[in-house]
């Protein structure tokens, strides 16, 4: 199973980064979460919406660098972080091929989507339809 | 924080030296301003000397949110931009979406007061650590849109931004803020002031909680917001279009400005309306932080090779004002003045006002530099948007907004220069309709429909009614757009648009913050907000009278020749009596200026007594 993401639906609201907090954290902030929509645009050129989402991979580069095997695959196919194994080293950020591991300068550990139990809140909570579950 | 939703510190930034500071606010500001208007005023109140010029050192920049902005409720990504006017000399604010507003709360403050003046162009990068001062030059001179992409370059997408381009460094008096690819505010001047202070841009990025007193409760009434708001029958025809639907409302209605608020009736408004809009332009939806239902219309120019954001106001002054009825140009035309960091609104006022004063002997050839306007020029007309940005040849008039025109044309010309103490009209010609004509005439910032947007409500009364009940529904609107809604500072289109219960703002209220307000008490607050920004403007003017409070005189004495309502004018007693119903409702004497009574009831007593030591008459 995977999320998807549509750019044609999405308006930029980012209230499934905001739900992502609530959820993982009990806190209204958008930047602590697992998943990142932006805005990209250019001068007189094209303006469109952009994700970063787990899409995870079956190969799932994080797992293989991480030194202390903090991450661990779950039965979703998401990712599992161990805060008790994970010693910040920021290794699995860089090999993201999505840039969807995310770092928050409060929290000592990667933020990264593990699909919420298998009933994502983002996917539920999208107003636009712009993010659902295939496979 | 004893309560959640605000942060409880504001940011208080010195250009001149550079240093910053963090201010606790105190509970007393809290729970009686509330926040965003609220704050603006109040601060400027305080710390501004009386009679200050809008574009010297002491004047300053209110960045204001309020409890409800940046979190996650329907519509809360909105900032309050205030600073004393440069265009009308009296309260300014302006209300601007996209992501600024939250970044500037997760900085850990809920607002930002910036003072002094800058000797070198300079742009503020914010974040809960510090904040920087950093050198603009190289920025200096791009536009709006520019910057913020080059900005982005350097610090990343997850940045709040707040831009001027050309119009604002070069003080065109109704320069704005820009933000996020052609979201603009501030429209009576904000950019003009940021540009006097030589401050380029804000770029804020923020990472902290905002507090949320019961979150439980939160996410379960914003479910039933959202749940609400996407059952509603309109709700894919708003997300289709947006506010250009208005086009073909307005033109329907008779209150779409046309050439210049001559006419009410547009022959092209086909051309320029949101259902061609949505079927051959519109390329992606752009929402605000936290909106479930966007407004944006980004649209895809071919003809020009470029994007723009368009909205209902902006298509309404480029296009039927200035009489163009072609989308690719009306595009154009919003993306230039958006590049520059000028107020498409005021804009179209002031360019349409130049081409009838043009076509009517107010100004030669000689003095337009031999360009020769006409409604429906679009080259000519990009040249004269040129000439404001930069304040070259008869720009550097236009830029200083149609009232100053006028009275620099002299003769009769101020009969058509269509603004209120100064702010250009926005886009509804209520010729017919006397009631929106006194909600433009009464609105706390000059011409403005964004404290209320009576026109919708008027037409449901009848226009020709005349009662004191229609201006208690004037100033109940008032009092939730541009009380409620403002201090909260979130989004009034839930409300007005998709008919989202008040009710449910309580209950948000009450969620986020711990506290619970009945919409009386709420009201009150609105009240005293309304009432502190009069008391600013007679301080700053030294007297006030009822004339400031008329729109001009056009929509007396000038009859629309076309249309459904052709003929029609409002009659000036008629305006008169509505505005001293209005008068009456609000406490305040027959020239518009507060009694005293009515102040000391919102607890505005030392306001009085400043009034009356500036020589003010109470009664």
């Amino acid at each position: 199973m995977r999320i998807v993401f549509n750019p044609l639906l999405c308006s930029g609201c980012k209230i499934c980064q905001q739900v992502c907090s609530i959820v993982h954290f009990n806190s209204q902030n958008p930047t602590k979460a697992r998943l990142k929509i932006n805005t990209i645009f250019k001068p007189k050129g094209v303006v469109y919406h952009k994700s970063y989402i787990c899409m995870a991979c079956s190969d799932a580069l994080c797992i293989q660098v991480c030194p202390t095997d903090a991450l661990k695959r779950n039965r979703f196919g998401y990712i599992d972080v161990d805060v008790e194994k994970c010693i910040a080293c920021w290794e699995c950020t860089k090999v993201c091929p999505y840039n969807a591991i995310f770092m928050h300068p409060e929290i000592r550990y990667p933020l990264i989507c593990d699909f919420c139990g298998g009933d994502p809140a983002c996917v539920k909570w999208c107003p636009m339809g712009a993010l659902s579950i295939r496979g | 924080m004893k309560y959640g939703g605000w942060m409880g510190k504001i940011l208080r930034i010195n250009l001149s030296s550079k240093r910053y500071r963090y201010e606790d606010l105190s509970e007393h500001l809290l729970v009686n301003y509330i926040g965003g208007r609220g704050f603006a005023i109040k601060f400027l109140w305080d710390e501004l000397k009386p009679k200050t010029d809008p574009l010297s050192l002491e004047n300053k920049i209110i960045l204001a949110t309020g409890p409800l902005s940046g979190v996650f409720l329907p519509g809360s990504g909105k900032l309050v931009v205030a600073t004393k006017s440069p265009l009308t000399n009296g309260y300014g604010d302006g209300n601007i979406g996209g992501y600024i507003s939250t970044s500037i709360k997760m900085c850990g403050i809920d607002g930002i007061i910036v003072e002094g003046k800058a000797d070198k162009p300079i742009y503020l990068y914010i974040t809960p650590d510090e904040v920087e001062f950093k050198n603009a030059e190289y920025i200096w001179g791009r536009g709006a849109i520019e910057t913020d992409y080059i900005l982005r370059k350097d610090y990343g997408n997850d940045i709040g931004t707040l831009i001027i381009g050309p119009g604002g460094e070069n003080l065109v008096k109704y320069a704005v803020v820009i933000t996020e690819y052609g979201r603009a505010g501030g429209r009576p001047g904000i950019g003009c002031v940021f540009g006097s202070k030589k401050l380029k841009a804000i770029v804020a990025k923020g990472w902290l909680d905002i507090p949320i007193a019961d979150m439980d409760r939160l996410v379960d009434v914003t479910r039933r917001t959202i749940d609400f708001l996407k059952n509603q029958p309109n709700y894919d025809y708003w997300v289709s279009q947006g506010t250009m639907a208005t086009v073909e409302w307005s033109q329907k209605n008779a209150v779409l400005p046309t050439y210049n608020f001559q006419e009410n009736v547009f022959e092209e408004y086909k051309n320029i309306g949101g259902e061609i809009m949505s079927k051959m332009y519109k390329v992606m939806r752009k929402a605000c932080f936290s909106c479930p239902m966007p407004c944006g219309n980004i649209v895809n120019v071919k003809k020009y090779r470029l994007w723009s954001e368009l909205d209902y106001e902006n298509v309404a002054m480029f296009g039927s004002n200035l009489g163009i009825g072609d989308m690719d140009a009306v595009s154009q035309l919003n993306y230039i003045a958006d590049e520059y960091g000028i107020d498409a609104i005021s804009l179209g006022n002031v360019i349409g006002f130049t081409i009838e004063a043009f076509k009517k002997g107010y100004i030669d050839k000689k003095m337009i530099g031999g360009l020769e306007p006409d409604f429906g020029d679009v080259d000519t007309i990009i040249e004269l948007t040129r000439m404001v940005a930069y304040r070259r040849g008869i720009g550097d008039l236009m830029a200083e907004g149609t009232m100053r025109m006028a009275e620099k044309l002299g003769g009769d010309a101020y009969k058509f220069a269509m603004h209120i103490k100064g702010l250009e009209i926005t886009a509804y010609n209520s010729h017919s309709a006397p009631g929106m004509a006194l909600a433009f005439g009464t609105s706390p910032i000059g011409a403005h429909h964004k404290d209320a947007w009576f026109i919708a409500w008027e037409l449901k009364i009848g226009r020709d009614v005349v009662s004191r009940e229609k201006v208690e529904k004037l100033v109940l609107m008032q009092r939730i757009r541009g009380g409620l809604f403002e201090m909260f500072t979130i989004c009034r289109l839930p409300w007005i648009e998709l008919g989202l219960d008040l009710n449910y703002y309580v209950e948000m209220f009450e969620a986020v913050t711990g506290l619970k307000y009945s919409l009386e008490k709420m009201f009150k607050i609105s009240d005293r907000i309304y009432n502190l920004i009069r008391a600013f403007w007679i301080r700053e003017y030294g007297y006030w009278s009822r004339g400031l409070d008329y729109p001009p005189d056009r929509w007396f004495e000038h009859p629309p020749k076309t249309g459904p309502y052709k003929g029609i004018t409002i009659n000036r007693e008629i305006y008169d009596k509505l505005l001293s119903y209005y008068y009456e409702i609000r406490g305040w004497d027959e020239n518009g200026i507060p009694r005293k009574d009515t102040l000391i009831k919102y607890g505005l007593e030392n306001v009085a007594l400043e009034l009356e030591k500036c020589g003010i008459k109470l009664k």
